[in-house]
């Protein structure tokens, strides 16, 4: 295993930020820790890089089956790259990527050929080549990421931490980075976990998802999983676009995503519910209903084709027969 | 329509500045210049004459070497006390925060006063110090005391906004990458410091060159040995020879001049660096 954690506790004053968190990961693995703001992703993140510490005798870290809870953050050889990228204003590219080199006692220092060499050939791999002489405010935000991030790898970290890595991104770069450090990843194999609040991300990105919530870990698994079955109502809702449903006559809610609801013409016999179209929305290969349940004061959203919009000739006002593929 | 200059947002340009030169000459510079032009009523033969005493260079001597050992004094120990006002939170850290501001908020003739009764042989300090063969009240070590007093705030001042905007990051950055403290310190948090502690130690360094009403009381004032060039200047204004006395301050002026010009200049060099 490459990372363990067991149960491991943080409190800040009163608010408890970790509840007992457990958690093990393979190695060469690309993990997401998804949650929301405060859910204690980033505090567990830090905890593992041994830049805040669980409440005393509040749980272990295992990094390669060492048990680092006592070690600061400079004796771990964990990769830490930060949200605001916190690259040295005053060294170039160059020297930011050889500083975690240069710190080294000088017994165990590469020589000053070997870490020019070493630094160069990061910058390589992130794809900044001829830019080492820079200072990082001459850089994209994009591009100071994978300054970053080469900064992390020249110290043949045993695991790369990424807080919101992406997180002060704007879309596009984020989207075109997302996909790089895909790639990335599987050419370079280091165990990495990332924070994101951004499910798309961690759906799209991750071997595993780590969903957290108040101080919890909700569930773990393959992105398909947690998706496709959600073990909690609060995985449910955060991951993806969810309707919260209460059929007439039953108490209990339904859990149903968009594109699980099917439509139907209005005398359909097949039809649970009816409801009628109170707003339409229609762009790419799908369109989005906004349905008003009779007898209800609910909405629901659905998705359905384009085709299958054309063909039932559907409009706004029209009723329509509901038929829900409904998971719990 | 066509603008013959880039349009900017914010309005005012030429009215602000026509003020800042207006006003900066008017209360700066138009003075200065007086006291070049009244000096060149000696000619240079009468400059030199004046200026080229054992007096008058021991007093050059004097004035500018401690206020350089000040400044430098207080930029070490400015940083310091900065450092752990800003960094460490402890009871009475208010109370110490404000006290900074002391020096500058009391007459400076008082602070003298009060130094010299500190130090004088038959003080509590000095008299501590005096079995040693030290004597700190009318000496030059007095003086340096002084000039450190009431340039300590100018140091920490310009540094806390820096120290408080740091970006812890950096430092956990340092530490992840497997740096230690010092090395922490050092490689990354100072040099990112430079700047405002070369601004902070620059100002502690002019003010104690002009330093006049702490001094004097301490100093004990010899000519020669513990007389500053500040004083040499109203001496000779009490002895009526205006000339001398502006030869002097011109003289003054000229080196100060020269000494914070050369530190902009390094400043702006460091500051390159940090711009992000």
């Amino acid at each position: 295993m490459s990372i363990v954690v067991q149960n491991l506790r943080r409190t800040f004053g009163t608010f408890q930020a970790l509840r007992g968190i457990d958690l093990e990961i393979a190695d060469h693995q690309l993990v997401a820790l998804l949650g929301p703001s405060g859910s204690g992703k980033t505090t567990l993140l830090r905890i593992i890089g041994g830049l805040d510490f669980p409440d005393a005798g509040q749980g272990r870290v295992l990094i390669h089956d060492e048990d680092v809870t006592e070690k600061p953050a400079a004796d771990r050889k964990a990769g830490f790259v930060f949200q605001h990228y916190a690259l040295f204003n005053h060294l170039s590219v160059f020297e930011n990527v050889a500083f975690g080199l240069e710190v080294r006692p000088k017994k165990n220092r590469p020589d000053k050929n070997a870490i020019r060499d070493r630094a160069l050939e990061l910058l390589r791999l992130v794809q900044l080549e001829g830019l080492e002489q820079r200072l990082p405010s001459e850089l994209s935000g994009g591009q100071r990421q994978r300054v970053a991030l080469a900064r992390a790898l020249a110290i043949d970290p045993k695991v790369l931490l990424l807080d919101e890595p992406f997180g002060a991104l704007d879309a596009k770069v984020r989207k075109d980075l997302r996909r790089w450090l895909r790639n990335f990843h599987r050419e370079i194999g280091v165990t990495t976990i990332f924070v994101t609040h951004d499910q798309q991300e961690a759906l799209e990105l991750a071997d595993i998802v780590v969903v957290m919530n108040q101080g919890q870990i909700e569930q773990i698994g393959s992105p398909q999983q947690v998706y496709d079955q959600p073990a909690t109502p609060f995985v449910y809702e955060f991951l993806g676009d969810v309707n919260k449903v209460r059929k007439p006559g039953r108490p209990d809610l339904f859990y149903v995503r968009p594109h699980e609801v099917r439509i139907l013409f209005a005398g359909d016999s097949k039809a649970e519910l009816h409801a009628k179209i109170e707003h339409l929305f229609a762009a790419g290969p799908s369109a989005r209903l906004t349905l008003r349940l009779q007898d209800s004061r609910d909405t629901l959203d659905a998705d359905i084709t384009r085709q299958q919009l054309d063909e039932m000739g559907l409009s706004e006002g029209d009723e329509v027969g509901l038929q829900l593929a409904l998971s719990s | 329509m066509q603008t013959k200059r880039p349009r900017s947002i914010l309005p005012g340009f030429g009215l602000s500045l026509g003020f800042t030169v207006a006003y900066l000459g008017l209360i700066v510079l138009f003075p200065l210049l007086m006291v070049f032009i009244k000096a060149s009523g000696l000619g240079w033969g009468g400059f030199w004459k004046t200026l080229w005493t054992t007096r008058v260079l021991a007093a050059c001597k004097l004035s500018f070497g401690l206020s350089l050992a000040a400044g430098l004094l207080n930029g070490v120990f400015g940083l310091l006390i900065a450092w752990v006002l800003t960094r460490y939170r402890f009871p009475g850290r208010r109370f110490l925060d404000a006290s900074v501001d002391l020096p500058f908020a009391m007459p400076t003739a008082v602070a003298g006063i009060a130094l010299t009764t500190l130090y004088a042989p038959n003080g509590w300090i000095g008299s501590l110090l005096k079995p040693y063969g030290i004597k700190v009240a009318f000496a030059p070590l007095g003086i340096l005391i002084a000039m450190v007093f009431i340039g300590l705030p100018f140091v920490v001042r310009t540094l806390q906004p820096v120290l408080e905007d740091f970006e812890a990051a950096q430092e956990e950055a340092a530490a992840s990458l497997g740096a230690t403290r010092w090395q922490t310190f050092w490689r990354v948090v100072f040099p990112q410091l430079l700047p405002a502690l070369i601004t902070g130690t620059t100002l502690a360094f002019a003010r104690a060159v002009g330093e006049y009403g702490s001094v004097v009381f301490i100093a004990g004032n010899m000519p020669g040995k513990t007389e500053i060039l500040p004083l040499l200047i109203i001496t000779k204004l009490e002895q009526y020879d205006y000339s001398g006395a502006t030869a002097l301050a011109a003289m003054m002026l000229a080196i100060s001049f020269i000494l914070l010009f050369a530190i902009n200049f390094l400043q702006r060099k460091t500051l390159v660096h940090n711009r992000s």
